[in-house]
């Protein structure tokens, strides 16, 4: 039998637990929940802070200020909010583009650092009027727009480059890889456009991608689904699956790898007369060439954004793995190659076998 | 059936350790290799706990306590089990600041320190209140309870994994026996010690035991590994809390699932509670047969559960708790490998003598 000064005492400690956690607590309506945070150069102070409010009439909100450290602009823009700020729900920082510039490390390691901050945020960089692009508006705002963007779930496609803060955090902190930020700017219709990616060397943007190198980036690492890949006029092949093999090697000379590339594609757009062997052979020349521009250029930026220095993980020893970005990286040759599959799961046979009937 | 409970707070309190402090100490100790010092760290429980149970298995109807006292005399016992006791204090008053800390980063931001480890006392008191027995029955609701959360927050950031960061899988020179992190993690023995003191009827047998300490690796294995996979050692190393971490890089659109990192929190202080409360007991119980037979066992507990919460809170802060985790990783190794070594050593001296 439970006796009732037992009872009385289970009833105390329940509800010490559930009060815990009201414990200076603030309604969600007297809380202003940003979803982006804005990070660019101040005119006076370091930085100058604007934060994207989303209210529930689908209109946004933006406060701003200046300081010479985030938190203290955040705290400033508080002092001055008639509603408390809480930044559970920012899920992108962006960075004004001359602030990449001079390196970022500080701003991702205030964002892991931050408690209420999710690491699962995204970063990109706004190329262009950092505060044009900021108050940018459209109506009616859906009200996390913003966030859809880069959501694979929605509006994410293989042309635009993606990159989380824990992401971030991870390859500044690496010995063997580097990050790729992508690059916004203000839309006409739409929130943003994407302009492509900022290649980045530690945490520094030392070159950019366009939207065609970023969507051999993405290739690379993997990233394909619903790509399409445009030879020429009225020719365009979809891809539907893609097989990646590496072959690293490690020779006197230094590393060398060479990755095979598969592509199983359907013929989106082909104009009649030409053979699926023909497209076939098109995609894999363009393709190749354009993959060795692109490793070239990544050569001559000395940025490991494809991630080869994880593939050469299992080969390396500790001194080498930090040794990678500055000794063996430069000595890196990169090969790819690209095979293309036609796989017809259209509703139109090879055109092929057809005889031409058509009367011009 | 009831042999079965006791499996399962056998498997919980080690769960514990893995939920809290084990994981990071572990990325820590190495800079590659590191399932090398989780295997070293089991393969040695291995040992101890077989020269435990075989010890334990001789004389069926005693405690661990009896036994000393038997065979060495009272006094003796008392000097031996000193570091013991000491330990479990140290090791419950660093659980308890660990994990409160823990609540208050990541759930309950503005609650004071004092307030959420005034519950999180208040709780395991009343655990250790009811005994023993009673929580070797508890343990079967908890892990209902809380083995959902404990494999979610495990396993839901696998789609992050990128396996190349298991490398380079081999140390050759084992530098991590040289790291005091390495005996940190030691603590996780403290999950087999009440083993000594249940009644004989709730014994488990060695054979038993092992395969839960192979599952247990196992789980052990995966908790180091999950951080070292989604963010590779060289950035692993600098997060206090690694697993969480690792849950946080999971987005899911569903709003339940938006804050993952209260999944881990949640599992790991469910966890913590029942450790401290079992720790707690064994504290009160030798400390009233040893040195204090005449007093009253709530009593003892009570003004334990003051001290415990006054030391808790006098801790400033996480510089101090890892000062004070190096000190107690000595007094750890003392009382999981050195005393039931004692204890084994003992039986055998005491076995020739009734011979003789």
């Amino acid at each position: 039998m439970i006796s009732l000064r037992m009872k009385i005492v289970a009833v105390m400690i329940g509800m010490m637990i559930l009060l815990e956690g009201c414990w200076d607590t603030k309604d969600i309506n007297k809380q202003y929940l940003p979803v982006v945070m804005g990070i660019g150069k101040g005119s006076n102070e370091k930085y100058n802070i604007i934060l994207e409010i989303p209210d529930a009439a689908g209109k946004i909100q933006f406060l701003e200020k200046e300081a010479k450290s985030i938190s203290k602009a955040i705290d400033l823009i508080r002092t001055d909010s008639e509603k408390s700020i809480n930044l559970v729900h920012l899920r992108l920082l962006l960075f004004d583009y001359k602030i990449a510039g001079e390196g970022i490390r500080d701003i991702i390691d205030y964002a892991v650092r931050a408690n209420d901050l999710s690491i699962k945020g995204m970063v990109a960089i706004v190329d262009g009027d950092f505060d044009k692009t900021m108050y940018h508006v459209i109506s009616p705002t859906p009200e996390i727009s913003t966030y859809d963007f880069f959501n694979k779930e929605a509006g994410w496609t293989p042309n635009q480059s993606l990159l989380r803060i824990w992401e971030a955090y991870r390859s500044q902190n690496s010995y063997s890889e580097d990050m790729a930020i992508p690059l916004l700017q203000n839309g006409e219709r739409t929130m943003y456009k994407f302009k492509g990616t900022a290649v980045m060397r530690e945490d520094r943007m030392v070159g950019r991608l366009n939207r065609e190198e970023t969507f051999l980036y993405n290739l690379f690492k993997g990233e394909y689904t619903g790509g399409t890949i445009e030879i020429a006029e009225n020719t365009s092949v979809l891809i539907k699956n893609v097989k990646i093999r590496h072959y690293p090697r490690w020779s006197a000379k230094g590393p060398s790898l060479r990755t095979d590339i598969t592509l199983d594609v359907t013929i989106a757009e082909g104009p009649s007369g030409k053979s699926n062997m023909e497209i076939e052979r098109e995609v894999r020349k363009q393709l190749n060439r354009n993959f060795e521009k692109t490793v070239k250029k990544l050569e001559l930026l000395r940025s490991d954004v494809l991630g080869v220095g994880v593939i050469y993980r299992p080969q390396l020893s500790e001194e080498q793995l930090k040794n990678w970005k500055s000794e063996w990286f430069p000595k890196l040759e990169q090969k790819i190659n690209v095979q293309v599959n036609v796989i017809n799961d259209i509703f139109i046979k090879n055109e092929i076998q057809k005889d031409k009937t058509l009367i011009r | 059936m009831n042999k079965f409970q006791t499996i399962i707070l056998f498997f919980l309190l080690h769960l514990a350790s893995i939920f809290a402090i084990f994981p990071e100490r572990m990325i820590a100790s190495a800079s590659k290799g590191h399932w090398m010092p989780v295997a070293i760290i089991f393969l040695a429980e291995l040992l101890v706990l077989w020269l435990y149970l075989k010890a334990m298995s001789k004389f069926p109807e005693k405690t661990v306590m009896e036994l000393c006292s038997d065979s060495i005399g009272k006094w003796g016992a008392g000097l031996i089990v000193l570091p013991l006791l000491v330990f479990l204090f140290l090791e419950v008053v660093l659980l308890t600041y660990y994990l409160s800390s823990e609540i208050r980063t990541v759930l309950l931001p503005e609650t004071p320190a004092y307030a959420t480890s005034a519950i999180f006392v208040a709780i395991c008191f009343y655990g250790a209140w009811t005994g023993l027995a009673a929580m070797i029955r508890a343990s079967m609701g908890w892990f209902i309870l809380f083995m959902p959360f404990i494999l979610f927050s495990l396993l839901i950031s696998i789609g992050n994994f990128n396996f190349h960061y298991i490398f380079p899988v081999w140390d050759s020179q084992f530098s991590f026996l040289l790291r005091p992190d390495f005996y940190v993690g030691t603590i996780i023995f403290a999950g087999f010690l009440f083993l000594g003191m249940t009644p004989s009827h709730l014994r488990i047998r060695f054979g038993t035991a092992a395969a839960l300490v192979g599952v247990i690796f196992l789980i052990a294995l995966t908790s180091v590994y999950v951080p070292l996979l989604i963010f590779g050692q060289e950035t692993a190393i600098h997060f206090q809390y690694p697993m969480l971490m690792a849950s946080d890089t999971v987005d899911l659109e569903w709003v339940v699932f938006d804050w993952l990192p209260s999944f881990y929190v949640v599992s790991s202080s469910g966890l913590g509670l029942i450790k401290v409360a079992v720790l707690l007991w064994m504290f009160t119980s030798m400390l009233k047969q040893l040195y204090l037979p005449k007093a009253k066992s709530r009593w003892i507990l009570a003004v334990v559960c003051l001290f415990l919460y006054a030391a808790s809170q006098w801790i400033p802060n996480i510089m101090a708790l890892d000062k004070f985790l190096y000190i107690n990783a000595c007094l750890c190794l003392y009382s999981t490998v050195g005393f039931p070594i004692i204890v084994y050593l003992s039986t055998l001296w005491r076995r020739k003598e009734v011979r003789a």
